[in-house]
This record gives structure tokens, sequence and C-alpha cells, in this order.
């Protein structure tokens, strides 16, 4: 009796080790999915930004599988709009890549984007100055982090300027006489909107000795001083030194239709790249002046600058991304001097030891350090978009004769001025 | 007592070896068959499972590919019906800038209010391309450099085919001259007007996000031409789908496949595009293994079960037959008077010692008891079987274990001796020492009611090889032995010797 016990016993506990070891005990199985942190990002740019920038986040997701990275981009144009409405909505992305003026814009107390210092042990700080982290302080709050440093530069077709036998212009006068020169179906400069803008913005301030909008938000120009800007863009489109705003191509510069153009130093490669393919010698050149005048009207400024999201909930995440956009010598490969020359001295090891630090950007970014004690830093409100849009507006209003240049100086005056007080949030 | 339980041992080893030998056969013999039946059964159950769990796998991997495909399907209607918004501004579907009957400045003035129309639309999405361009290749909106550089400015000429759904006029492509980085959608806005969306094709992989339970499984999307327009693989986007993939598919556009090399399922939505998940049955390696690992753990466990099972039911069913074997075997080789050898027992056992015989001498001692007859006569049969009783206790009692002892028949009984060639003392010596030792042993023997009757014996002795090389001229010649021994007066023993056929032996004492 006993031995059947043991042996009914000895079956039992068998029959329970076989099916514990195949798994077939009553328990419930669990299988985990893969859990990320997902984080966003935004940024505005060309294709180029675009296509390189995801490629950059491709490798920080493989680098950080348990992060994953939502992404927004569009142009320039309409990105501050799509920026408003996400501030405005609390849902801004938790990396931003924003633009210089709007520290002041979004956070005139400080508190408009998370205080980075506090992220300080995910991102390694140690790559910036002084100087430079103070770009992005505000109020005591460290809001942002500058890419690089960025300004408007001229650059000029060598090869054209060769063949119709010209020299590189030194003054405003010379475009003039440059235009009175080359074909009728060239210009002497093509540009967008804001370098319009900012062209004419210069050359009314070295006319007039003053600044065109200070520090703090405030115009300091009046009527007249913009009567100035507004009468030289459209002297400027009537004696084909360039085309009317709308009117821009940027195909026109690779094409030779535009024997130069005015732009950011970051964006300099891009817009030489098909002049280049097609044979053409592109070249960064000096700083227009009134004959004899002070180099005034120029600015320097961040070139755009990375911030997180205030009402982030991933702060730790947005941090590993942040350095590893301005840090990681992933980014910096990827990037390159597409956002001009870096500021973060891991980033500029990087394309300094890869033989990156060439071309046409550091070109013009050599001219830019040549004229330092020269060139101001921007006063934030300068870029402000609406002031360009209105800007815009009065310009073809006065050069299509909707409206008289005093006309439309002195309703402009009135439009900056409010505009300004809006964006000062007054 | 214990002298009979070492010859019954001695007997049943042999008989142990012999039933040891079937239990083994038939445990071994069972085992087999359990192993080569748990084998088999292994073998059935885990190739059905796993073609069931593969089956699993494969239907996951469809509902997979299904939702896949209505996740495009409707990210792309989604795209559609906002890019329908366009339609919201009368001025964005109603101006031509191929008319020149406008002054330049309400043509920009007009043209910048459709570019913000535009903008404000698109802002919240990452559109690449989102703007109209008209029958002159004129544009307004957002007109990214890449899509200009591959149209060569002429996307109007271009693209115009692509809007080829009769009714909403619109329509999707990529693929243009070999470029895949971007997808398109035109819907034709007037007559000379074109509205041209498009995002990059990397834009699609929201729809296809998954557990990554499986991270080998591939999601691609192609087109009506096996093109594959969509995939993680960066590289793959552009070119055709795998040969081998094509060739399990044939051509099927809603179905999945199970293949030896791929789970495959391919669900066909818009545009006649097909969303394919790829999955290699490598990937289901390591379930397989499990499964196979928990059907042969089961399998072996099973088989160590029958086994002990199998080993218990045989020592139940042996058992019992050894003991009556042995039994049988013991009432056959024993004599049940005596508790020695019978006379054919006795026979053949001699035969093995002489056979086996390496070293040393073999003895053979003959003897009967002396007046037997007068035992039987006096006293009655009972006392004669008591009396022969007695002799095989004595004898029992007397030699060692290894020496043979035997009931020849009658009062007949026979001893083999065996004296090892290492012994120091002499044959005879021994021979005289043994006999002397027996002949005292019955001198003191006494029987009868009142113990009033007195027996001996009489003993004849050969020697293997010198007297006989087999049982029966040992016998032969130790029975001449013990006719001498008779002669001699009884109570005593005779050495055979060959030349004269008389015998030497000890003394009465």
């Amino acid at each position: 009796m006993m031995r059947r016990k043991r042996m009914i016993g000895a079956a039992l506990s068998l029959a329970v080790s076989a099916m514990s070891l195949c798994g077939c005990a009553d328990k419930t199985i669990v299988n985990e999915q893969q859990k990320q942190t997902t984080i966003s990002f935004s940024w505005w740019g060309n294709e180029e930004r675009n296509e390189y920038t995801m490629e950059a986040i491709d490798a920080f997701e493989r680098l950080h599988p348990e992060i994953k990275v939502d992404y927004y981009f569009t142009e320039w144009s309409g990105y501050q709009t799509r920026n408003d409405i996400k501030m405005a909505s609390n849902t801004e992305s938790d990396v931003m890549q924003i633009n210089y003026a709007w520290i002041t814009q979004y956070s005139p107390t400080g508190e408009g984007y998370y205080d980075i210092g506090e992220l300080a042990e995910y991102i390694d700080l140690s790559n910036f100055t002084e100087k430079e982290i103070n770009y992005g302080m505000q109020k005591g709050h460290l809001n942002a982090l500058p890419i690089a440093l960025n300004t408007e530069t001229f650059y000029f077709n060598e090869t054209l300027f060769e063949e119709y036998q010209l020299s590189f212009p030194k003054t405003w006068d010379d475009l003039f006489a440059i235009a009175s020169k080359i074909p009728e179906d060239k210009f002497v400069l093509g540009m967008p909107q804001k370098s319009v803008w900012m062209l004419c913005a210069a050359y009314a301030e070295q006319k007039n000795g003053k600044q065109f909008i200070s520090a703090d938000g405030e115009l300091k120009f009046n009527a007249k001083d913009i009567e100035d800007m507004l009468d030289f863009y459209c002297r400027a489109v009537d004696a084909r030194v360039m085309p009317g705003m709308d009117y821009y191509e940027k195909s026109n510069i690779g094409k030779g239709i535009y024997l130069g153009y005015l732009a950011w130093i970051s964006d300099a490669g891009s817009y030489s790249a098909d002049a280049v393919k097609n044979g053409y010698t592109i070249v960064a050149t000096d700083y227009l002046t009134v004959d004899g005048g002070a180099l005034t009207g120029w600015y320097a400024k961040p070139a755009t600058m990375y911030a997180i999201g205030k009402n982030t909930e991933h702060p730790k995440e947005a941090a590993m991304l942040l350095d590893f956009l301005l840090n990681s010598e992933e980014m910096a490969k990827c990037q390159g001097l597409e956002k001009g020359i870096p500021l973060s001295t891991s980033a500029l090891t990087v394309l300094s030891e890869e033989g990156m630090l060439e071309g046409i950007q550091y070109e013009a970014y050599e001219k830019m350090m040549e004229y330092d004690q020269e060139i101001a830093i921007m006063s934030p409100y300068h870029e402000t978009q609406s002031l360009i849009d209105a800007f815009s507006d009065a310009c073809n209003a006065v050069y299509y004769d909707v409206k008289t240049l005093e006309e439309a100086a002195k309703e402009l005056e009135t439009e900056f001025t409010k505009i300004l007080r809006e964006t000062r949030g007054e | 007592m214990e002298k009979e339980k070492r010859v019954l041992k001695a007997t049943k080893s042999e008989e142990e070896k012999k039933f040891g030998r079937l239990k083994r056969s038939i445990i071994m013999g069972y085992a087999l068959i359990v192993m080569i039946g748990a084998a088999a059964i292994s073998f059935v159950c885990i190739h059905l499972s796993q073609k069931a769990f593969q089956k699993e796998v494969g239907d996951l991997v469809s509902e997979l590919s299904i939702q896949m495909s209505i996740n495009l399907d409707s990210y792309l209607e989604n795209m559609e019906n906002f890019n329908t918004l366009v339609f919201s501004e009368k001025t964005n579907y109603t101006y031509d800038a191929t008319n020149n009957n406008l002054d330049e400045y309400t043509a920009l003035e007009t043209e910048k209010a459709i570019k913000n129309s535009l903008y404000s639309l698109c802002i919240m999405d990452n559109y690449v391309d989102y703007f109209i361009v008209y029958s002159n290749e004129h544009t307004v909106g957002k007109y990214s450099n890449g899509t200009r550089d591959l149209f060569g400015g002429k996307i109007y000429e271009n693209a115009k085919e692509y809007a080829s759904n009769p009714r909403t006029q619109d329509g999707w492509f990529t693929g243009f001259q070999g470029d895949y980085k971007r997808i398109y959608y035109v819907k034709r806005v007037n007559e000379n007007a074109l509205l041209v969306t498009s995002i990059y094709t990397s834009e699609l992989s929201s729809n296809f996000e998954h557990a990554g339970n499986f991270p080998e499984m591939k999601i691609r999307v192609t087109d009506s031409d096996d093109t594959i327009l969509y995939s993680a693989t960066k590289e793959e986007i552009g070119t055709k789908l795998q040969a081998d993939l094509l060739t399990i598919m044939d051509g099927k556009e809603n179905a999945n496949f199970i293949s030896d090399e791929y789970l495959i399922a391919v669900t066909t939505g818009m545009n006649d595009w097909h969303v394919i998940c790829t999955l290699p049955s490598s990937a289901l390696g390591k379930e397989m293994q499990r499964i196979a690992m928990a059907t042969i753990t089961i399998a072996i466990l099973a088989v160590v079960v029958c086994i002990l099972f199998s080993v218990l039911f045989v020592m139940k069913m042996t058992n019992p037959m050894q003991n009556i074997v042995e039994d049988l075997d013991k009432k056959a080789s024993i004599d049940a008077l005596t508790g020695i050898y019978n006379k054919k027992t006795f026979e053949e056992k001699v035969a093995k010692r002489i056979a086996s015989l390496q070293d040393g001498k073999l003895i053979f001692i003959l003897f009967d008891v002396d007046n037997f007859k007068g035992v039987n006569d006096n006293l009655g049969h009972a006392y004669g079987d008591k009396v022969l009783s007695d002799v095989g206790k004595i004898m029992r009692a007397k030699f060692r274990e290894k020496d043979v002892l035997g009931r020849l028949g009658g009062d007949e009984f026979a001893v083999l001796l065996h004296l090892s060639s290492f012994s120091e003392i002499p044959l005879e010596e021994f021979i005289n020492e043994r006999c002397s030792a027996l002949c005292s042993d019955f001198r003191n023997y006494y029987t009868g009611d009142q113990k009033d009757y007195k027996i001996s014996i009489s003993m004849g002795v050969s020697i293997y090889g010198e007297h006989g090389a087999d049982f029966d001229s040992l016998y032969k010649s130790a029975d001449r032995a013990l006719y001498g021994a008779k002669q001699a007066g009884k109570d005593t023993y005779r050495l055979y010797k060959r030349n004269d056929g008389s015998a030497e032996g000890g003394a009465k004492s």
C-alpha cells in the first residue's frame, strides 16, 4: 500500500515537473511591448536641413532606442505662425529650433522656455563660452543655446564679374553702377524677402546714422528714415539692382541671372550650390557702406538656437536630444556648416578633424570675424516677421503707385510702432 | 541450515542471472519501443505544433498588414481631405495666373493672398511642397527646390496626367525620373491650375509602427509594378521587390503566405499600393525551439515514467515466476531428503568442475552407510530416512562451500573436493585428514529410540587425472576403492590403486 502511494506520488511530481518545464502550468504569459518615450522636435529650414536632420534623428534613435522622436518641420515662412499656435495652445514641441528674437518675444520673464540650466547634467555646457551661453539667457534663466553665429553677407559670382570686367561693390552706389553695366536680363543681387528687409534697413541706418530698432524693441526710425528704406527698394528694383521681392527665385543664382546674393552665412552653401555645379565661382565679399561711412547696419546674431518647451513632460530626454543636436559627432557631421560655423567646441573639433571647415560658409565666417569689432549684435526685434510683411506690402504699394512714398512711410511708422508694442507684450 | 542456504544460493545465482537477463531484455525492449514511440509522437507533435504556430503568427502578420494598409489609406485620405480646404477660399481656385487681364499689382496681391492662404493651411503638417502651379508653370505657394530641380521647372506639364481620377480629378504618384524621395498628390484646381503637395516618403513610417516583438519583420509598400515605395531600409526604396518574395506571392494582392523561408502578408489599398509584411521563418526559430524543447522534455519524462512503470511491472510479474522456477529447479536438482545434489545434478557439477579446473587436484570420495540395510530392517524405513537425512547434514557441516556434495542413490553418497596447487598440505595427507574426520563423525553417530544403533561409513577415493578423466571413470575407480574399504572391515576409506586393482587407505581407529 505504501509502495503504491509512493509510486503515485512519484508519478504526480513527475507530471508537475513536466508541466512546469513546458510552461503548461496555469500562469499568465506576459510579453512586454517595446516601450519608448516619445518626444517631439520641430525646426524650420530648407530641404537640405530637413534631410540631414531626419538622418541625425535616426542616428539619435539608434543610440537611444528607448526614445522616439516625432518631428515637425516647415519652411521659415509659416513656421512662426505655427510656433505662435503651438506656444499659445501649450502644445509646443519638447525641443524646438527657435529664432534669436523669440527669446524676448515668447519668454519676456525668462519662463517662456524650460530653464536649460536645470538640465545641465544632460547637456555639456562646457562646449560654450560664457558669452555664447549669455545669448540664450533671459532674466536669469537659460532659455536656449546657440548653434552658430550668423550675419547677412554678400556673395558674388566671380566668374561673371570677370566676364563683365567688374569689381565687387563696396558702396551702395557701386550696386547701381554695376546694374547699369550688365545685360538687361540680369540683376546685381537676388535675395529673399527677409534679406531685402535687412538690406534696406542697413542702407537707411548708414544713411541716417541711427539704429532702426533698439535692443529693447523700440522703433528708433521716424517716417523719413522709413521713406529711405522704401525709396531704396523701389530704386533698386527699377535699376535692376535686384528683382521685386515677389519675383525672386533662388534658382536664378545658379543660372547666373543674379550676379550675387545677400544671405545668412548659414544659407550661403545651399544658395551657391547650383552656381558652383554650373561652373561658377562664388566668393564672399565686403559689407557695403555709404561711401566713406562707418560699417553700421550690419548685425550678427546667433544663427538659430535650440530651446526646450516649458511644458515638456520629458525634460531629461529632451535635454539628451538637445545635447546630441549641439555637441554630438553624428549631428556635427550631418549638419556640417549648413547652420554656419558651430559654436560648440566639440562640434567644431569634429568638423576640423573631418576637414569640413572650408567652402563659402567658412569664407563668410572669416569675413564676419574680420569685422568682429564693428558688427554689433542684432536687436532681437529686428527680425519680427510682421514688420517684414508690413514692409513688403508697403514696398509693392509704392512701387506700383498704389500709395505715395510719404503716405506709405507714415503708415509704416504707425504699423511698426504698433507691432513692436505688441511684440514687447505691451 | 546455513550451509543449505549456501548451496541453494549457489544454485540460485545462476537462475537469478538468467532471470536478470530476461528482465533486462524485457525492460530494454519495452524501453526501446517506448522511446521509438515517444520519438515518433514527439516528431509529429513538434511538426504539427510548429505548423500551427507558424499559421497563428502568419494570421497575426496578416492582421498587421491589413491594419497598416488601413492606416496608410486613412493617412492618404486625410491628406486628400485636407487638400480640399484649398477650395475654402474662392480666390484660390478661381484665380488664373495665365490670364493677362489683371494688372501686375492686383495679380501680385492676389497671389500673395493665395500664398498666405496656402501657408496657413499647411503649417501644421510636414509638407515639402504645397503650391498651385499654373499651365504657364508659374507657381504660388511652397515650392521646394528639390521638386523644382526634379521637374526642371515643368511640373504642370509633367504632373497634370496624374490628376486622373475622373470625379475628383486628383491622384498620387512618386518615382518621377526614378526619384522616390517624395510622394506627390496633385489635384486640379481649375482648368489651368493644379494643386501640388508632397511629403517625404519617410513620413509614411508613422503608419507602420508596431509593437516590435519581431524586430526582423520588414514592412514595405510597393506599387502595382512591385517597385518599393516605402521601406525602413532606405536603400531599398525605388528598387524592385526581391524575386523570391515575388515568387512566393505569385501575383496575389490580398493574402498571406507561409513558406519555409518567409511568412508574408500582402494587403492592397488605395492607388493599388501593396502593404507587404515579411517575417523570415528563422525569426520564429526561438519560439519553435521552445515548442520542440517542451515537447521533447515531456516525451523524455513520459519515457522515464513508462520505463519506471515497466520496471515495476516486470518485477511484479517475474518475481513470483522466478520463485516458482527456482523452487522447481531446486526440487529437480536437490535431493529432498538430504538437502544435497541428486545424482544427475552432482554429475553435471562434477563435469563442470572438471571442465573449469585450472590448477590443483580434484578428489572424488564415494561412500555408503555400513549396515544401512540393518537400520531399515530393524528400525524401519522412517529411521532409515532419518539416517540418510543426518548423513546429508553431517556432510554439509563437514565440507566447504566450494566442495560438491551429492547423493548418488540409496545410501550411496559422493563428494568432490579441490586441493589447490598452492596448498602446503600434501595430497595424501589431505585425503587422509578429510576421510578420517568424516569416518570419525559417523563413528559417533547413533540412531534408534534409545540411540542404540551405531552407524559407520566406508569410503573409496579416486583422483582426477590419475584415476579417471570424467565422472564415470572417477566413480568406477572410487567404487573399487570403496569395495576395498568394505573388504577391509568397513568404517574406513581406501584410495584407488590402478596397478593391482586394490586400494589403500586408513585403518579403523
